[in-house]
Formats: C-alpha cells, sequence, structure tokens
C-alpha cells in the first residue's frame, strides 16, 4: 500500500495504491458529507454533466483503519498535468469548473471546502473535478473558507496573464497553492484596477486580507447569507470570464513560411504518418508541438497525446484547435530547456514533468536546432532528453544551411561546429537504432524513426 | 431592496456564527472579515440581477436562461 504523495491535507480521506490500483479512503469524520453526496442527488448531477470523475464502492480493505470508514475506487485519469502547466484558457475553464461545482452543490444544501487548482485534472481540453471528498454540507451563514484560495489558485494569475502578460503564469510554478494575493496585485498593471472583479478580489482583497489578520483572533462576528454567497460565486464567475487570453504574435504563418514548399510540407505529413504507424504508440509526447499538426495526427493513429510547448500563445491556439475539432490532444506549456520541476512537501508532492513520463514514443519535430542552438545544449543532451521523454523517438533534424539555422546563426558568433548530421546521429545511436532517415522534399531536412536499443543509456 | 430583507440581511449578518468543524484549510482571517463585508454588496447586487431577470422574463417569456 502506497499512499499518494500529494494526498494527505484533508482529514476527510485520501488516496493510496495498492497492487497498482489507485483507490480512495473515505474516513469516519467525513461519512456523513459522503453520505449527503450520494444520496442528494448531487453525485449524479455532476458525474452526468461530465463535471466530477465517477467512482465505485469496493469492498477493500482500509488502508489505515483507525480512522477510515471505507473505500472508493475513483476511474483513472491517463495523465495528470498541473496548474503551472496550463494555458490561460485551460486554467479558465477549469476556474469556471470550480465555481459551477460550487453553484451545483449548493443547490443540494453542500458547498466546496477547498478550492485549489489541483482538484481539477484536463483530459485532452476537458477539465473534471477528481477530488470527490471536496463536498461538504452547507451551513447558512457561515462564509466560504475556500474564498481566498480561489482568487489565488485562479483569478490572480489569470489576471495577471490576461492584464499583465502571458509569462507571468510562470508564478504558479514558484509554490504548490496558487499566486500570493500580494503578489499578483503588485505584478498587475494599474489598470487591472478599472476592472471591478480584479480590483475587488484582488487588489482589496489583498490590501484587506492583510490589514485585518490578527493572530487568535477566532471568532468572527458575523457571516455571509446564502444571498451573499451566490452573489459572491457570481461576482467570482463575471471576474474570470471577462479575462481573456491574448494571442500576441503572427502564428497562422508558421507554417507557411520559408520552411517548407507546400509539396515539401506534404510529403513531411506522409512520412510521419507512416513512422507512426509503424511505431504505433499507445502514448505519445510531441515536444515542441507548436499549434498541434502534428499531435492531432498522432492522436488521429490511435496514441494517447500530450502536446508541449515553451510559447504561451501557441499552447492556447492548441488548446482552442483541440476544442474546436474535439480532439483529446492534452495541450501544455512546457519549457523543455526547463521542464516542470518536482514541488511541494518533500519535493514528492508534485513530481516533475520528466517522472511522469517516459511515453511509448517522443516525437521532435522542427525541436532540436531550437535546444542545440537556441540554448545552447549539447547533442548529447538532446538525444538524452529524448531518451527520457519516450522510448522510441521521431525526430526532425534541420542542418546548418536550413534557412531557419542560417537566421538563428546570423548575428552571433558560430560556436556550433559540432552541430552536424554526423554528430546528430552519433549522439542519437547511443540511445537508439536509427531505422529510418527521410530527406524531406525540397529541402534538407532529414526526418528519423528511431527504436530504442534496450540497455542502452 | 426592501427595507425589511436589507433588516433580515444584517440580523442574519450579525447573528450567524461560522462553525467550520470540517473545513481543513485555513481561510486567512483577513479574508474572512473581508468576504462578510463584500457579501452584504455583492449579494444585494446578485438579488437585484436575478429580479431583473425575472422581470425581463416576463416581458419576453420564452428567451431562457441557459443553465449550466
Amino acid at each position: 500500500m502506497n499512499r499518494e504523495p500529494a494526498s494527505f491535507r484533508d482529514p476527510a480521506g485520501f488516496l493510496f495504491r495498492r497492487a497498482g490500483v489507485l483507490y480512495r479512503q473515505v474516513n469516519g469524520v467525513y461519512e456523513d458529507d459522503y453520505r449527503r453526496l450520494m444520496d442528494s442527488g448531487l453525485y449524479d448531477d455532476l458525474v452526468h454533466r461530465g463535471l466530477l470523475v465517477e467512482h465505485e464502492e469496493v469492498d477493500r480493505e482500509l488502508a489505515e483503519p483507525q480512522d477510515g470508514a471505507m473505500v472508493i475506487k475513483p476511474r483513472e485519469i491517463d495523465f495528470i498535468s498541473y496548474p503551472h502547466e496550463w494555458c490561460f484558457d485551460a486554467l479558465k475553464d477549469a476556474a469556471l469548473l470550480t465555481l459551477t461545482a460550487q453553484k451545483r452543490a449548493l443547490e443540494y444544501d453542500m458547498i466546496l471546502k477547498d478550492a485549489s487548482a489541483y482538484n481539477i485534472a484536463f483530459e485532452g481540453t476537458h477539465p473534471i473535478f477528481i477530488d470527490t471528498l471536496s463536498f461538504e454540507t452547507y451551513t447558512e451563514g457561515e462564509p466560504w473558507v475556500a474564498y481566498r484560495q480561489f482568487c489565488e489558485h485562479f483569478l490572480a494569475p489569470l489576471a495577471t496573464m490576461s492584464l499583465g502578460c502571458a509569462e507571468l503564469g510562470r508564478l504558479l510554478r514558484s509554490g504548490v497553492d496558487g499566486v500570493p494575493l500580494e503578489v499578483a496585485s503588485s505584478a498587475l498593471p494599474s489598470r487591472s484596477w478599472l476592472s471591478p472583479g480584479i480590483a475587488i478580489h484582488v487588489h482589496l482583497h489583498a490590501r484587506g486580507g492583510r490589514r485585518w489578520s490578527a493572530p487568535g483572533d477566532g471568532g468572527q462576528s458575523g457571516g455571509v447569507s446564502r444571498s451573499g454567497l451566490m452573489g459572491l460565486v457570481d461576482s467570482l464567475e463575471s471576474a474570470v470570464t471577462k479575462l481573456t487570453g491574448r494571442i500576441e504574435g503572427n502564428w497562422s504563418d508558421y507554417y507557411d513560411g520559408d520552411s517548407y514548399t507546400e509539396s515539401g510540407f506534404e510529403h513531411k505529413k506522409e512520412v510521419v504518418a507512416d513512422y507512426l504507424r509503424r511505431l504505433d504508440p499507445g502514448t505519445l509526447w510531441d515536444l515542441g508541438g507548436n499549434v498541434g499538426v502534428f499531435s492531432r495526427m498522432a492522436e488521429e493513429a490511435g496514441a494517447r497525446v500530450v502536446s508541449m510547448d515553451a510559447d504561451p500563445a501557441c499552447v492556447s491556439l492548441n488548446y482552442r484547435e483541440n476544442r474546436r475539432v474535439e480532439s483529446g490532444v492534452l495541450p501544455l506549456w512546457v519549457d523543455l530547456a526547463n521542464p516542470s520541476p518536482a514541488l511541494g512537501w518533500l519535493n514528492v508532492e508534485r513530481p516533475a514533468l520528466l517522472d511522469r513520463g517516459p511515453a511509448d514514443v517522443a516525437m521532435g519535430l522542427a525541436l532540436v536546432h531550437h535546444l542545440a542552438i537556441g540554448n545552447n545544449v549539447p547533442l548529447g543532451g538532446v538525444a538524452d532528453l529524448f531518451a527520457r521523454c519516450g522510448r522510441d523517438a521521431i525526430v526532425e533534424f534541420v542542418p546548418r544551411e536550413d534557412h531557419q539555422v542560417q537566421g538563428m546563426l546570423a548575428g552571433r558568433r558560430d560556436v556550433f561546429d559540432r552541430y552536424e548530421v554526423e554528430e546528430f546521429e552519433a549522439a542519437f545511436s547511443r540511445h537508439f537504432s536509427l531505422e529510418e532517415r527521410t530527406r524531406i522534399r525540397d529541402s534538407e531536412r532529414l526526418l528519423y524513426l528511431m527504436r530504442r536499443v534496450d540497455g542502452v543509456g | 431592496m426592501k427595507l425589511s430583507t436589507v433588516a433580515f440581511l444584517t440580523l442574519l449578518m450579525l447573528l450567524a456564527m461560522p462553525n467550520q468543524a470540517h473545513a481543513y484549510l485555513d481561510p486567512g482571517t483577513g479574508s474572512q472579515v473581508f468576504q462578510i463585508l463584500i457579501a452584504v454588496f455583492v449579494g444585494a447586487g446578485f438579488t437585484a440581477k436575478i429580479y431583473w431577470k425575472k422581470i425581463k422574463d416576463l416581458f419576453r417569456p420564452g428567451s431562457g436562461e441557459s443553465d449550466e
């Protein structure tokens, strides 16, 4: 029996694994709330709408008998990603899901006891609530205990990404508890005061929160009525809805530029499709997936795909397109030169990205030169990254004669005399056997199909 | 908003004592006070919004709202 490393703060219960299967222990203190969740109709309502992950009650031995009442088995999510890896649109959808869950709960006289962004997982571009024990009985008059947490996990980061700049989303990665209100308030531009929702729930909340905190100030003389609470939720929902993720730059031309001719691009698609057929991956990580054209191709070939890119605008465009065409690809905001680190308690609470793999195939098209030249990573290091991310690989090598690489080398000292095909092949041969190499029509670019050589690397 | 509603809300606010037996989260004392303060205003605004929608529906029946 192994307790899940992140599941320890809530006394109502916790997740654990036994023989690889994920279970949740429900503790005695939560039993009444659990029964209300199940019997009132709230569980059925949420599951029917696809908002909450379904579970079954199972007859299994308790993991910790002294506190436990029963064991349930939730449906396990394929791949867990974290708020600091989500694009703006994804975080916004997760925020709105939380508030919808809250509104639904109130109709059944229940309420969310926490509003952590980690309560939500993504399946493709669909967020789903995974913490079944978050719902507790509502007592009229009680303030919402999770109000501050909602603001720090959702509203504050969304506001900074929308009104400040997208890169401010990285603040989510400096902790495991959202972005502190004071930090968001100081990072936001002054025009954010013009938005009433932000002015109240971030700026004034930050100041009021600090001013009125007094240690030992246990009893509040006052409360919040049901209509006050509903007004609060409605106000937060308006504030979140009004924020939009700006797409900066010109991405529609990415594939129309000098990189490929039309016939060359078609050829690339054919070759990638062929390699995917031959490798037949169950899971695939598209490294540097850009707006997701090839990620969606891999998904259509039958893989469960996670698409990663360092540009937040690309990830958002990828997310929106996946929504539009109902693709199951999960787009994540990841800088492969600095992927998500391990965070939280003992640095095991929220594992590093590279520890949540590997996938069956790591696909890196038009990526290697960004790492090798753009980030000064030796080709051996790039090969090591692919070996960490996937068992097999599909890799595109863009040689120095290519227009894009020439552009990267212009105006700087060329210290990349090792950036040649021979070095590339030698580096990757340390982990893989290079089964196939195809030159893309009308270019010098090379596409490789690589199979892992066991016992190497 | 009716005077009796205001009086009722004020009374509720003064009398209600929060009881968070099962909530493990630290709400932050300052945040709680802040929430209690703003709840009266956002609550009044929300109630007004609901009544306004009801009035609009009277004049335009069938312009149903989508409930998530």
